[in-house]
C-alpha cells in the first residue's frame, strides 16, 4: 500500500556527477512483499497458490515474471510482487493453505529496496559484502541473505549484473549513504 | 575470520553467525527439585576443552537457524555442522 513517505524520501540525495558513472542507485521505493512461513504438504499446496513451485534449493529463487519467491529457509520465503498486490496474494496463500499451519505476513512496509546497477556494482556491493559475488556463483536466479556494510540484507542479483538489496527500513538511510560513498570512486549516479 | 559451514546456507564468514556455547546440555528435568548444585552444575559449568568442541551457532544474517558446529578450539578448524535433531558425527581423532 502507497504510504506518505518511503523509507528513503527524508534522506539528502546528490545530484548525478558529471563524467560517467560506473554504478547507479535507485530507491524502488514501494515493492510489495510477503513473508511466508509453511512446511511439509504446505510447501506444494502454496505452489499451487503461486502457479509455480517455491524454491526449496537453498538459495534461489522461482517466479512468473508477476511473483518472484526468495528462498530465506527451510521453511521461510519473501514473495516479492508489484505495489498493491500483497493483499490479493496474502488472501490466495491462505486460502491455500488453509488447513497447513502456515504465516503469510505483509512485510512490504517493513523493508526498503535498493538497487544497486551498472558496470561497477560488483566491487562496490563487494567492498560491504561477504559473499562471493561472482556470477558463476550467484548470478540471475540465486538469492542470499548475508550482511550489506554490517547491515543485514538480501541481496538478489538482477539482470544486467546489478543487485536488488532489501533492507530493515531503519537501515535504509544507512546503507543509501555507505553505497554512495562506496560508489564514489566509480563515479555514482542517482536514478529514479 | 571463520568460515562456518551452514548446514542451510553454505559457507558463510563468521560475521554473519552468533555463538551459542557448549552443544547438548542437558536441562534438569525439574529444576524446582533438583539440588543447587545440580542447577548451578547446568548453568555454569563448561567442559571448555582444549581440543574438539560440539558447539551451538545461529546464523543471524542469513537463515537464522540454530546448528552445532564441531570445532577444535585450538585450531578453529572445523571438522563438521549438522542440524538440530541430527545424529551426532564423531569427533576427529
Amino acid at each position: 500500500m502507497t504510504a506518505e513517505c518511503a523509507p528513503l524520501d527524508n534522506v539528502i540525495r546528490p545530484g548525478a556527477p558529471d563524467g560517467p558513472s560506473g554504478v547507479a542507485l535507485t530507491d524502488l521505493r514501494f515493492v510489495g512483499q510477503v513473508d511466508l512461513r509453511v512446511r511439509g504438504d504446505g510447501i506444494a499446496a502454496a505452489g499451487r497458490a503461486l502457479g509455480y513451485a517455491l524454491p526449496v534449493e537453498a538459495n534461489t529463487t522461482g517466479g512468473d515474471g508477476a511473483t518472484l519467491a526468495c528462498w530465506l529457509g527451510p521453511d521461510e520465503w519473501l514473495i516479492v510482487t508489484e505495489d498493491g498486490g500483497q493483499a490479493e496474494l496474502i488472501q490466495r496463500l491462505s486460502e491455500a493453505l488453509a488447513g497447513h499451519a502456515h504465516a503469510a505476513t505483509d512485510v512490504t512496509d517493513a523493508r526498503a529496496v535498493l538497487r544497486l546497477a551498472g558496470a561497477c556494482a560488483r566491487p562496490v556491493l563487494a567492498k560491504g559484502c561477504p559473499l562471493d559475488l561472482h556470477p558463476r556463483s550467484f548470478g540471475v536466479g540465486r538469492v542470499a541473505q548475508s550482511l550489506v556494510a554490517r547491515a543485514q540484507a538480501m541481496i538478489l542479483p538482477i539482470e544486467g549484473g546489478g543487485y536488488d538489496l532489501v533492507v530493515a527500513r531503519s537501515f535504509a538511510g544507512y546503507l543509501w549513504a555507505w553505497l554512495l560513498d562506496a560508489g564514489a570512486e566509480y563515479g555514482i549516479r542517482i536514478e529514479s | 575470520m571463520l568460515l562456518i559451514p551452514c548446514p542451510w546456507c553454505g559457507e558463510r564468514v563468521e560475521a554473519e553467525f552468533r555463538y551459542g556455547g557448549e552443544a547438548h546440555l542437558k536441562r534438569p528435568d525439574n529444576h524446582l527439585l533438583c539440588s543447587d548444585e545440580t542447577w548451578a552444575e547446568y548453568l555454569f559449568m563448561r567442559r571448555n576443552p582444549k581440543g574438539w568442541h560440539r558447539e551451538r551457532w545461529m546464523h543471524l544474517a542469513g537463515c537464522k537457524r540454530w546448528f552445532y558446529v564441531v570445532r577444535h578450539t585450538q585450531t578453529h578448524r572445523i571438522a563438521a555442522a549438522y542440524k538440530v535433531g541430527e545424529a551426532w558425527p564423531a569427533l576427529p581423532a
